[in-house]
């Protein structure tokens, strides 16, 4: 039966306008490969096209004056690119181009190069600023004549890739290789609206078409491979190996390759699962798997249908190749593990693996613009990630004393960002001061799940179901997800999800005062005639408690949320306040004094930025965990200091 | 046996190193435990603790820093203190007097005796340790093998220690050649019998920390004031018998 399903995937996609055909010959002591590539390529648009440009992304780290270098600074997570050892640095080469057969290396030029470069429409009008130069992310080939919509073009590429230092997702250590955006890659055609190619920025991930490869890579014999796509063959020769991958339907093609690989297997439903992992993290290999299958099984619940492929790579990178980490491409993706004496309650690596596993839906499957969307591709992802860690782990950090899940995570990251940007802008257009990655990562997190509590999960899940069934492999736009939106979550979902990307609209529910006192005994007149109170009276008079809670919607959206106070005597009242009108007071009696007032306490609005004044509490509960804590960091002092005067 | 016996006799002067150690203690917990329970009085944390507390409340504005500057300061006016009041427990240990007055002036006459055999020491003392780290720090990062930083971190940690007993070793003896002869004296030199004493007397010591810390945080971490209670005793209990194994060791010197 699944197998059925797989058959009508694949039988239901449109025919591949695009062919990758690649061979290329690894250098060790080079850190460099070479080898040519044919790309034929159907103009499959109603518009014909004079120029086709071409992803070199490796030349963002040829120099110290490219886009990308200039934006991060030197540095991509927490990762340096060393600036003056010029070894470390890595490009990628074009040294030969055969267009239908014939010599068009004239006609290729680098962008910088060419001093109207904006007359081309490929990048946006405010994406590079002039001065940034040279950078030579892309290379244009001008064509002799116009090809025409539903013509072909077949061109055959020598190129040269020298790896950098491992750094921003890619590059070597010693032996070892992590090959990701090696290649030249034609951009997107979009017809009408002419070449989507940017250049490669710093906070930017990627765009292209799927297309079918055919890759074939010579490496020494004592290397291990783990690459995109299925191995078709394999042969020797001497010293080397030549392995050769073919896969359909996928739109990057990477690859990894050492000398001290191990490899762990498993499989999961109809995947064939690799794990390709450094001597000495035998022991993490069964967390690694876990972690792997807990993906595959938490993103066919959200998405609602399983991972098609039949082989899935993940690649745990050796520590001192750190930077090639926590990186996602079609059918293989590298993890992390950054130590083997990390405790089983700190699920990072899992975290990582399941996060890198679900970009083969959002970044993989669905393919949206990248450059332009963040959001569509991190944000759901990191939104996925949490909800198949909870779905298999509950937590992330899981110890007796400190709990915390993806959503905890993603709320605080977002409560901290105090800058004046939203998701829904394309990667470079982000303060450079910071915010790109809260926005994209944290804020769709908690939104996400704030949605899926006032809809309820089945409604939720059908969103998710129904985006990707028709979406996948036809790079949704924001549109097509907000239309899916609308149409099964109504129009208040579609107008939170729609503010959620493009204001900075907030939820912030608060108790901002909460009394509760004795009845007062009355004095005065009843029914204005003076009459003696009597003992009798005043022994049998049970006084109530008066109570009054006023909550208050500081944020930006009026959606209607429970009040709750709970009594001394364990008894409860529950009240609904619609959340218009800016605050509301609740008063009411009950026979023991109120403790504690707390608005949603549920916790549906959880991207509620501050649950600090969620609450008022008139009876603090927490106090002896209040003293535990500073009890035990005390010690912990004292311990550090006993141990610093070791020899005093 | 003698020499057990010869711990327990020093325990007055434990008590004086012990004291301190709690006034550390009271110094730190008293401010956390005020700060904390404020935080918590009448807002949501007050109902519901969770992690949200340390991120939305503890780390907010400059506390991580307040806090970091308040203990750097506590650090250096412990050893300052320390220092100073080894100065009297070491004439102490030799058998001169007894009496905390007494201990206490004799502890400002060497103070600064003291000070300079402890800067003398410590110095080469950390830059041979920052060597250590730095050739298993190389080690551990051109080895394929993942397991590397793991075994060199031991190796490091391993080294360290000796280097530290070693260092502590001639520290010591300097103190009370410089308490002998009432100037600076330094020392170099290892007699094999009493160093291995002291080595074996510095280990108990260190284990018991190790060991009561280690059962007051399994306790820490469980629920309930019962625990907590019987966790802060253990750490004390610990922190007490390490002093008392590190005077014995010393007083093996005199
Ligand atoms: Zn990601």
């Amino acid at each position: 039966m699944k197998k059925m399903i797989l058959i009508l995937i694949v039988a239901s996609l449109p025919a591949l306008a695009l062919d990758y055909n690649i061979s290329i010959t690894l250098n060790p002591k080079g850190e460099n490969i070479s080898g040519t590539e044919t790309i034929v390529w159907q103009n499959t648009s109603d518009t014909a096209t004079d120029i086709l440009p071409l992803h070199l992304y490796m030349n963002a780290f040829s120099n110290n004056r490219s886009v990308f270098a200039v934006e991060s600074g030197g540095k991509h997570r927490g990762n340096r690119m060393d600036e003056k050892e010029t070894k470390g640095f890595g490009y990628c080469k074009v040294t030969g181009i055969l267009l239908n057969g014939e010599n068009a290396m004239d006609t290729f030029r680098y962008i910088s190069d060419i001093p109207d470069a904006e007359s081309l429409g490929l990048c946006w009008k405010d994406e590079v600023t002039k001065t940034i130069k040279p950078d030579r992310t892309i290379g244009i080939i001008q064509l002799s004549k116009p090809l025409q919509p539903g013509e072909s073009v077949t061109l055959k590429i020598t190129f040269e890739t020298k790896f950098p230092r491992v750094f921003a997702r890619t590059g070597y250590w010693q032996t070892f290789f992590m090959a990701g955006q090696w290649y030249p890659k034609l951009a997107v055609f979009q017809g009408a609206k002419g070449w989507n190619c940017h250049l490669f920025h710093y906070n930017s991930e990627f765009f292209a078409d799927f297309a079918h490869y055919t890759v074939s890579l010579t490496v020494p014999q004592n290397y291990v491979v783990g690459a995109t796509g299925y191995l078709e063959n394999e042969t020797n020769t001497g010293n080397t190996k030549t392995l050769t991958f073919a896969v359909d339907n996928v739109h990057d093609f990477a690859w990894t390759a050492w000398d001290h690989w191990k490899v762990a297997t498993d499989t999961w439903k109809h995947v064939k699962l690799f794990l390709l992992y450094p001597p000495g993290h035998e022991g993490t290999v069964q967390r690694q798997i876990e972690a792997l299958k807990a993906g595959l099984s938490g993103y066919a619940e959200l998405c609602g249908e399983d991972y098609p492929y039949k082989k899935f790579t993940l690649v745990d990178p050796p520590m001192q190749a750190a930077g090639a980490g926590g990186m996602e491409y079609p059918m293989l993706v590298t993890g992390m593990f950054p130590s083997t004496l990390l405790p089983a309650g700190v699920r990072i690596p899992e975290m990582v693996i399941v996060h890198e596993f679900g970009h083969n839906y959002f970044y993989g499957m669905l393919a949206s613009n990248e450059f332009e969307n963040a959001w569509m591709d991190e944000g759901m992802n990191s939104f996925a990630t949490a909800y198949a860690m909870e779905r298999h782990y509950k937590y992330d950090v899981d110890f007796p004393f400190l709990k915390m899940d993806g959503f905890d995570e993603a709320r605080m990251g977002f409560a901290s960002y105090k800058g004046p940007d939203f998701p829904g802008k394309a990667a470079w257009e982000f303060s450079p001061a910071g915010g790109y990655s809260n926005l994209s990562y944290n804020k769709p997190t908690i939104y996400f799940r704030t949605l899926e509590n006032m809809l309820g999960r089945e409604k939720f899940l059908q969103i998710f179901h129904t985006y990707f069934a028709r979406y996948k492999f036809k790079h949704p736009t924001p549109n097509d997800f907000l239309s899916v939106v609308k149409e099964i979550g109504g129009e208040q979902a579609e107008d939170f999800v729609r503010r959620m990307l493009y204001t900075r609209d907030i939820i912030d529910y608060a108790v901002t005062r909460a009394t509760s006192r004795k009845t007062p005994r009355f004095l005065g007149l009843k029914d204005f005639k003076p009459i003696p109170e009597t003992k009798k009276d005043k022994k049998k008079e049970k006084r109530k408690y008066e109570n009054t809670i006023i909550v208050e919607n500081r944020g930006d959206f009026r959606y209607p949320v429970t009040v709750v106070a709970t009594m001394k005597d364990g008894s409860r009242q529950e009240f609904e306040w619609d959340g218009c009108g800016g605050w509301h007071r609740f008063a009411f009696e009950s026979m023991s004094p109120m403790t504690v007032a707390i608005v949603d306490p549920d916790r549906i609005y959880a991207c509620d930025i501050s649950l600090k004044n969620n609450a008022i509490t008139l009876q603090p509960r927490t106090g002896s965990s209040m003293t535990k804590l500073a009890l035990t960091i005390s010690q912990f002092v004292q311990m550090v200091f006993n141990i610093t005067s070791l020899s005093i | 046996m003698q020499t057990l016996k010869s711990v327990l006799k020093e325990h007055k002067l434990v008590t004086i190193l012990y004291l301190q150690e709690l006034a550390l203690f009271l110094i730190v917990f008293i401010p956390l435990a005020v700060w904390f329970h404020s935080q918590i009085s009448r807002n949501y944390f007050g109902t519901t603790l969770s992690v949200d507390f340390l991120f939305e409340v503890l780390t907010k504005g400059g506390a991580p820093v307040v806090a970091a500057l308040f203990i750097a300061l506590i650090l250096f006016l412990f050893i300052l203190f320390r220092i100073y009041l080894m100065g009297g427990i070491f004439d102490a240990l030799m058998g001169k007097y007894s009496g905390l007055p007494r201990l206490m002036s004799e502890g400002a006459t060497n103070f600064f005796r003291f000070w300079l055999l402890f800067m003398v020491y410590s110095v080469p003392l950390l830059i041979l340790s920052g060597i250590v780290g730095k050739f298993t720090g190389y080690l551990a990062s051109h080895s394929p093998n993942q397991a590397m930083p793991v075994i060199m971190m031991i190796a490091n940690h391993t080294t360290a220690i000796l280097l530290l007993v070693l260092f502590s070793f001639w520290h010591t003896t300097a103190r009370f050649k410089t308490l002998v002869n009432r100037r600076i004296k330094f020392s170099l030199s290892i007699q094999g019998k009493p160093f291995l004493w002291f080595a074996w007397y510095q280990l108990i010591s260190v284990t018991f920390l190790v060991v009561f810390a280690g059962l007051s945080v399994i306790l820490l971490t469980r629920a309930g004031t019962l625990l907590m209670i019987a966790g802060f005793l253990l750490m004390q209990i610990g922190l007490y018998g390490r002093n008392l194994f590190k005077l014995a060791s010393y007083k093996l010197l005199s």
